[in-house]
Protein backbone atom coordinates (compact mmCIF):
# COMPACT_ATOMS: atom_id res chain seq x y z
CA UNK A 1 0.00 0.00 0.00
CA UNK A 2 1.08 3.52 -0.75
CA UNK A 3 1.85 5.62 2.32
CA UNK A 4 -0.27 8.64 3.07
CA UNK A 5 2.77 10.92 2.80
CA UNK A 6 3.67 9.46 -0.55
CA UNK A 7 0.15 10.07 -1.81
CA UNK A 8 0.34 13.74 -0.86
CA UNK A 9 3.80 14.18 -2.31
CA UNK A 10 2.82 12.45 -5.54
CA UNK A 11 0.03 14.95 -5.95
CA UNK A 12 2.48 17.79 -5.42
CA UNK A 13 5.26 16.52 -7.67
CA UNK A 14 3.97 18.32 -10.73
CA UNK A 15 3.70 21.60 -8.86
CA UNK A 16 7.17 21.02 -7.56
CA UNK A 17 8.63 20.37 -10.98
CA UNK A 18 6.93 23.49 -12.32
CA UNK A 19 7.99 25.48 -9.25
CA UNK A 20 4.43 26.33 -8.36
CA UNK A 21 4.72 25.42 -4.70
CA UNK A 22 5.02 27.74 -1.78
CA UNK A 23 8.31 27.52 0.05
CA UNK A 24 6.90 25.55 2.99
CA UNK A 25 5.57 22.88 0.68
CA UNK A 26 8.69 22.82 -1.44
CA UNK A 27 10.70 21.97 1.69
CA UNK A 28 8.24 19.32 2.71
CA UNK A 29 8.34 17.64 -0.67
CA UNK A 30 12.11 17.78 -0.81
CA UNK A 31 12.44 16.35 2.68
CA UNK A 32 10.19 13.49 1.69
CA UNK A 33 12.12 12.89 -1.53
CA UNK A 34 15.32 12.63 0.44
CA UNK A 35 13.81 9.80 2.51
CA UNK A 36 11.64 7.96 0.03
CA UNK A 37 13.14 6.07 -2.88
CA UNK A 38 9.79 5.40 -4.54
CA UNK A 39 8.83 9.06 -4.71
CA UNK A 40 12.35 9.93 -5.83
CA UNK A 41 11.88 7.49 -8.68
CA UNK A 42 8.54 9.09 -9.61
CA UNK A 43 10.09 12.52 -9.46
CA UNK A 44 13.01 11.44 -11.65
CA UNK A 45 10.70 9.92 -14.25
CA UNK A 46 8.59 13.03 -14.38
CA UNK A 47 11.62 15.22 -14.89
CA UNK A 48 13.02 12.87 -17.48
CA UNK A 49 9.75 13.06 -19.42
CA UNK A 50 9.66 16.82 -19.36
CA UNK A 51 13.32 17.08 -20.30
CA UNK A 52 12.68 14.85 -23.30
CA UNK A 53 9.81 17.09 -24.30
CA UNK A 54 11.97 20.17 -23.99
CA UNK A 55 14.78 18.65 -25.99
CA UNK A 56 12.41 17.80 -28.83
CA UNK A 57 10.53 21.03 -28.95
CA UNK A 58 12.98 23.88 -28.74
CA UNK A 59 10.93 26.17 -30.92
CA UNK A 60 8.54 25.45 -33.76
CA UNK A 61 10.12 25.97 -37.15
CA UNK A 62 6.93 27.40 -38.50
CA UNK A 63 6.32 31.11 -38.27
CA UNK A 64 3.12 33.04 -38.45
CA UNK A 65 2.75 34.78 -41.80
CA UNK A 66 3.84 38.40 -41.80
CA UNK A 67 0.55 39.73 -43.10
CA UNK A 68 -1.47 37.99 -40.40
CA UNK A 69 -2.46 41.11 -38.43
CA UNK A 70 -3.03 43.05 -41.65
CA UNK A 71 -5.39 40.34 -42.90
CA UNK A 72 -7.39 40.38 -39.68
CA UNK A 73 -7.65 44.16 -39.88
CA UNK A 74 -8.66 44.07 -43.53
CA UNK A 75 -11.50 41.67 -42.72
CA UNK A 76 -12.67 43.87 -39.86
CA UNK A 77 -12.39 47.05 -41.94
CA UNK A 78 -14.41 45.54 -44.72
CA UNK A 79 -17.02 44.33 -42.30
CA UNK A 80 -17.19 47.76 -40.76
CA UNK A 81 -17.58 49.41 -44.17
CA UNK A 82 -20.46 47.06 -44.96
CA UNK A 83 -22.12 47.77 -41.64
CA UNK A 84 -21.58 51.52 -41.55
CA UNK A 85 -23.19 52.11 -44.93
CA UNK A 86 -26.43 50.11 -44.79
CA UNK A 87 -28.02 52.86 -46.91
CA UNK A 88 -25.55 52.18 -49.65
CA UNK A 89 -27.17 49.07 -51.03
CA UNK A 90 -30.60 50.66 -50.81
CA UNK A 91 -29.38 53.77 -52.62
CA UNK A 92 -27.68 51.70 -55.26
CA UNK A 93 -30.75 49.56 -55.74
CA UNK A 94 -32.79 52.72 -56.24
CA UNK A 95 -30.30 53.91 -58.83
CA UNK A 96 -30.51 50.59 -60.62
CA UNK A 97 -34.29 50.82 -60.74
CA UNK A 98 -33.96 54.33 -62.16
CA UNK A 99 -31.43 53.04 -64.64
CA UNK A 100 -33.83 50.34 -65.76
CA UNK A 101 -36.67 52.81 -65.94
CA UNK A 102 -34.58 55.24 -67.94
CA UNK A 103 -35.56 53.78 -71.34
CA UNK A 104 -39.22 54.54 -70.65
CA UNK A 105 -38.22 58.09 -69.73
CA UNK A 106 -37.07 58.68 -73.32
CA UNK A 107 -33.53 59.19 -72.18
CA UNK A 108 -31.76 56.22 -73.77
CA UNK A 109 -32.26 57.00 -77.39
CA UNK A 110 -29.75 59.77 -76.95
CA UNK A 111 -26.25 59.23 -78.22
CA UNK A 112 -23.48 58.09 -75.90
CA UNK A 113 -22.91 60.88 -73.52
CA UNK A 114 -19.85 62.99 -73.83
CA UNK A 115 -20.77 64.43 -70.49
CA UNK A 116 -18.37 66.59 -68.53
CA UNK A 117 -17.30 65.42 -65.09
CA UNK A 118 -19.90 63.27 -63.34
CA UNK A 119 -21.54 64.84 -60.29
CA UNK A 120 -19.66 64.41 -56.98
CA UNK A 121 -22.25 61.94 -55.66
CA UNK A 122 -21.58 59.62 -58.57
CA UNK A 123 -17.83 59.93 -58.12
CA UNK A 124 -18.23 59.07 -54.45
CA UNK A 125 -20.33 56.06 -55.35
CA UNK A 126 -17.71 54.83 -57.76
CA UNK A 127 -14.99 55.23 -55.18
CA UNK A 128 -17.00 53.36 -52.57
CA UNK A 129 -17.72 50.60 -55.05
CA UNK A 130 -14.03 50.30 -55.80
CA UNK A 131 -13.17 50.22 -52.12
CA UNK A 132 -15.76 47.61 -51.22
CA UNK A 133 -15.00 45.53 -54.28
CA UNK A 134 -18.49 44.05 -54.17
CA UNK A 135 -19.66 42.92 -57.64
CA UNK A 136 -23.24 44.05 -57.07
CA UNK A 137 -22.21 47.47 -55.87
CA UNK A 138 -19.68 47.86 -58.67
CA UNK A 139 -22.43 47.03 -61.15
CA UNK A 140 -24.81 49.49 -59.50
CA UNK A 141 -22.20 52.24 -59.48
CA UNK A 142 -21.56 51.66 -63.16
CA UNK A 143 -25.27 51.83 -63.95
CA UNK A 144 -25.57 54.99 -61.94
CA UNK A 145 -22.66 56.62 -63.74
CA UNK A 146 -24.21 55.71 -67.08
CA UNK A 147 -27.55 57.11 -66.07
CA UNK A 148 -25.97 60.27 -64.78
CA UNK A 149 -24.08 60.71 -68.04
CA UNK A 150 -27.27 60.29 -70.03
CA UNK A 151 -29.18 62.74 -67.91
CA UNK A 152 -26.38 65.26 -68.28
CA UNK A 153 -26.24 64.83 -72.00
CA UNK A 154 -29.99 65.49 -72.16
CA UNK A 155 -29.31 68.70 -70.29
CA UNK A 156 -26.74 69.76 -72.88
CA UNK A 157 -28.86 68.95 -75.86
CA UNK A 158 -31.86 70.83 -74.71
CA UNK A 159 -29.75 73.86 -73.92
CA UNK A 160 -28.39 73.95 -77.45
CA UNK A 161 -30.14 75.17 -80.46
CA UNK A 162 -31.58 72.45 -82.64
CA UNK A 163 -29.84 72.31 -85.98
CA UNK B 1 4.85 41.67 -20.72
CA UNK B 2 6.65 44.78 -21.78
CA UNK B 3 4.85 48.07 -21.20
CA UNK B 4 1.62 46.85 -19.64
CA UNK B 5 0.28 50.40 -19.38
CA UNK B 6 0.42 50.87 -23.12
CA UNK B 7 -1.26 47.54 -23.56
CA UNK B 8 -4.14 48.41 -21.25
CA UNK B 9 -4.57 51.64 -23.16
CA UNK B 10 -4.66 49.77 -26.46
CA UNK B 11 -7.31 47.41 -25.09
CA UNK B 12 -9.45 50.30 -23.89
CA UNK B 13 -9.18 52.08 -27.21
CA UNK B 14 -9.99 48.91 -29.10
CA UNK B 15 -13.04 48.49 -26.87
CA UNK B 16 -14.19 51.89 -28.10
CA UNK B 17 -13.90 50.69 -31.67
CA UNK B 18 -10.37 51.84 -32.54
CA UNK B 19 -9.25 49.36 -35.20
CA UNK B 20 -5.72 50.74 -35.32
CA UNK B 21 -5.28 50.06 -31.62
CA UNK B 22 -6.68 46.59 -32.12
CA UNK B 23 -4.19 46.00 -34.92
CA UNK B 24 -1.38 46.86 -32.54
CA UNK B 25 -2.81 44.42 -29.99
CA UNK B 26 -3.01 41.63 -32.53
CA UNK B 27 0.63 42.28 -33.41
CA UNK B 28 1.60 42.03 -29.76
CA UNK B 29 -0.18 38.74 -29.27
CA UNK B 30 -0.01 36.99 -32.62
CA UNK B 31 3.26 35.17 -32.15
CA UNK B 32 2.56 33.87 -28.67
CA UNK B 33 -0.90 32.76 -29.68
CA UNK B 34 0.32 31.24 -32.93
CA UNK B 35 2.76 29.02 -31.08
CA UNK B 36 0.06 27.93 -28.69
CA UNK B 37 -2.23 27.03 -31.57
CA UNK B 38 0.60 25.40 -33.46
CA UNK B 39 1.63 23.27 -30.48
CA UNK B 40 -1.93 22.08 -30.14
CA UNK B 41 -2.80 21.65 -33.81
CA UNK B 42 0.63 20.77 -35.30
CA UNK B 43 -0.35 22.29 -38.63
CA UNK B 44 0.49 25.74 -39.79
CA UNK B 45 -2.68 26.36 -41.79
CA UNK B 46 -4.92 25.11 -39.02
CA UNK B 47 -3.03 27.19 -36.49
CA UNK B 48 -3.46 30.35 -38.56
CA UNK B 49 -7.12 29.65 -39.26
CA UNK B 50 -7.66 29.07 -35.57
CA UNK B 51 -5.88 32.31 -34.77
CA UNK B 52 -7.74 34.36 -37.32
CA UNK B 53 -11.08 33.13 -36.03
CA UNK B 54 -9.86 33.84 -32.50
CA UNK B 55 -8.94 37.46 -33.22
CA UNK B 56 -12.17 38.12 -35.12
CA UNK B 57 -14.13 36.79 -32.16
CA UNK B 58 -12.06 38.73 -29.69
CA UNK B 59 -12.93 41.91 -31.58
CA UNK B 60 -16.62 41.03 -31.72
CA UNK B 61 -16.78 40.41 -28.00
CA UNK B 62 -14.24 42.90 -26.74
CA UNK B 63 -16.87 45.05 -25.11
CA UNK B 64 -17.95 42.12 -22.94
CA UNK B 65 -14.54 42.15 -21.28
CA UNK B 66 -15.04 44.11 -18.09
CA UNK B 67 -11.56 43.70 -16.61
CA UNK B 68 -9.03 44.71 -19.23
CA UNK B 69 -6.24 43.18 -17.19
CA UNK B 70 -7.77 39.77 -17.87
CA UNK B 71 -7.31 40.28 -21.62
CA UNK B 72 -4.57 37.72 -22.10
CA UNK B 73 -6.35 34.88 -20.32
CA UNK B 74 -9.53 35.80 -22.13
CA UNK B 75 -7.76 35.54 -25.51
CA UNK B 76 -6.35 32.20 -24.41
CA UNK B 77 -9.86 31.08 -23.57
CA UNK B 78 -11.25 31.96 -26.99
CA UNK B 79 -8.23 30.41 -28.67
CA UNK B 80 -8.56 27.25 -26.58
CA UNK B 81 -12.19 26.80 -27.53
CA UNK B 82 -11.35 27.28 -31.19
CA UNK B 83 -8.48 24.81 -31.00
CA UNK B 84 -10.58 22.23 -29.17
CA UNK B 85 -13.25 22.55 -31.85
CA UNK B 86 -10.69 21.87 -34.56
CA UNK B 87 -9.25 18.91 -32.65
CA UNK B 88 -12.69 17.42 -32.11
CA UNK B 89 -13.55 17.87 -35.77
CA UNK B 90 -10.34 16.06 -36.62
CA UNK B 91 -11.15 13.25 -34.20
CA UNK B 92 -14.51 12.78 -35.88
CA UNK B 93 -12.82 12.65 -39.27
CA UNK B 94 -10.35 10.18 -37.87
CA UNK B 95 -13.15 8.00 -36.53
CA UNK B 96 -14.63 8.09 -40.00
CA UNK B 97 -11.30 6.99 -41.42
CA UNK B 98 -10.97 4.16 -38.96
CA UNK B 99 -13.49 2.13 -40.88
CA UNK B 100 -11.05 2.21 -43.81
CA UNK B 101 -8.46 0.32 -41.82
CA UNK B 102 -5.40 1.14 -39.79
CA UNK B 103 -3.21 1.88 -42.82
CA UNK B 104 -5.16 4.97 -43.77
CA UNK B 105 -5.52 5.93 -40.15
CA UNK B 106 -1.77 5.80 -39.72
CA UNK B 107 -1.26 8.02 -42.73
CA UNK B 108 -3.83 10.49 -41.48
CA UNK B 109 -2.07 10.69 -38.17
CA UNK B 110 1.48 10.83 -39.26
CA UNK B 111 1.60 12.63 -42.56
CA UNK B 112 -0.56 15.56 -41.57
CA UNK B 113 1.53 17.43 -39.01
CA UNK B 114 4.66 18.43 -40.87
CA UNK B 115 5.79 19.63 -44.25
CA UNK B 116 8.34 17.43 -46.07
CA UNK B 117 11.05 20.00 -45.45
CA UNK B 118 10.32 19.87 -41.78
CA UNK B 119 10.22 16.09 -41.70
CA UNK B 120 13.64 15.87 -43.27
CA UNK B 121 15.18 18.05 -40.64
CA UNK B 122 13.74 16.29 -37.68
CA UNK B 123 15.44 13.35 -36.13
CA UNK B 124 13.41 10.27 -35.40
CA UNK B 125 13.68 10.98 -31.71
CA UNK B 126 12.12 14.39 -32.03
CA UNK B 127 9.46 12.88 -34.24
CA UNK B 128 8.67 10.28 -31.59
CA UNK B 129 8.31 12.87 -28.86
CA UNK B 130 6.20 15.21 -30.93
CA UNK B 131 3.92 12.35 -31.84
CA UNK B 132 3.53 11.47 -28.17
CA UNK B 133 2.33 15.02 -27.52
CA UNK B 134 0.16 15.04 -30.59
CA UNK B 135 -1.59 11.88 -29.56
CA UNK B 136 -2.71 13.23 -26.22
CA UNK B 137 -6.49 13.60 -25.94
CA UNK B 138 -7.54 17.18 -26.89
CA UNK B 139 -8.12 18.54 -23.41
CA UNK B 140 -5.00 16.96 -21.96
CA UNK B 141 -2.95 18.37 -24.80
CA UNK B 142 -4.43 21.81 -24.35
CA UNK B 143 -3.70 21.87 -20.61
CA UNK B 144 -0.21 20.53 -21.17
CA UNK B 145 0.60 23.11 -23.85
CA UNK B 146 -0.71 25.98 -21.76
CA UNK B 147 1.25 24.84 -18.74
CA UNK B 148 4.44 23.61 -20.27
CA UNK B 149 4.99 25.83 -23.30
CA UNK B 150 3.05 28.94 -22.42
CA UNK B 151 3.98 28.88 -18.76
CA UNK B 152 0.48 29.56 -17.48
CA UNK B 153 -0.15 28.75 -13.82
CA UNK B 154 -2.70 26.07 -13.08
CA UNK B 155 -5.03 28.65 -11.55
CA UNK B 156 -4.82 30.63 -14.79
CA UNK B 157 -5.53 27.54 -16.88
CA UNK B 158 -8.52 26.85 -14.66
CA UNK B 159 -9.73 30.34 -15.49
CA UNK B 160 -9.06 29.91 -19.20
CA UNK B 161 -10.97 26.64 -19.31
CA UNK B 162 -13.59 27.70 -16.83
CA UNK B 163 -12.90 24.50 -14.90
CA UNK B 164 -12.25 23.75 -11.24
CA UNK B 165 -8.58 23.80 -10.28
CA UNK B 166 -8.75 20.16 -9.18
CA UNK B 167 -9.99 19.07 -12.59
CA UNK B 168 -7.21 20.94 -14.35
CA UNK B 169 -4.64 19.40 -12.04
CA UNK B 170 -5.97 15.94 -12.72
CA UNK B 171 -5.99 16.60 -16.47
CA UNK B 172 -2.36 17.72 -16.41
CA UNK B 173 -1.42 14.75 -14.26
CA UNK B 174 -3.09 12.38 -16.73
CA UNK B 175 -1.40 14.10 -19.65
CA UNK B 176 2.00 13.59 -18.04
CA UNK B 177 1.25 9.98 -17.18
CA UNK B 178 0.38 9.38 -20.78
CA UNK B 179 3.46 11.17 -22.09
CA UNK B 180 5.64 9.30 -19.66
CA UNK B 181 4.06 6.05 -20.77
CA UNK B 182 4.83 6.68 -24.42
CA UNK B 183 8.25 8.23 -23.91
CA UNK B 184 9.95 6.21 -21.20
CA UNK B 185 7.53 3.34 -20.60
CA UNK B 186 4.83 3.10 -17.99
CA UNK B 187 5.96 3.15 -14.40
CA UNK B 188 3.99 0.84 -12.15
CA UNK B 189 4.98 3.05 -9.24
CA UNK B 190 2.87 5.86 -10.63
CA UNK B 191 -0.03 3.61 -11.37
CA UNK B 192 -0.22 2.66 -7.72
CA UNK B 193 0.03 6.24 -6.63
CA UNK B 194 -2.92 7.32 -8.66
CA UNK B 195 -5.60 5.86 -6.41
ZN1 LIG C 1 7.15 8.58 -0.92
Amino acid sequence: MIREDCRTVTLLLLDHVYRDLEEVWTHRVERHLADCAECRERHARLRETLELVDRATVEPEERISEQFAATVLAILQRRRADESRPWLRAAMAACLVLGLLAPTLRVPSLPKATAPNPPPAVVELQLVAKELNDPLIVELAWQTAQLSARVQSVGFRTSRPVS
Amino acid sequence: MENPELELELIRRAQQGDLRAYGALVKRYEERMFYTAYRILHQREDAEDCLQETFLRVWDRLRELSDVRAFQLWVYRILSNQALDILRRRERQREGLESYGSEVLHLARVSSPASPRELLRRSREVERIERAIEELPPRQKLVFVLRHFQGLKLTEIAEVLNSPLGTVKATLHNALQKLQGSLIGSGEVDERARR
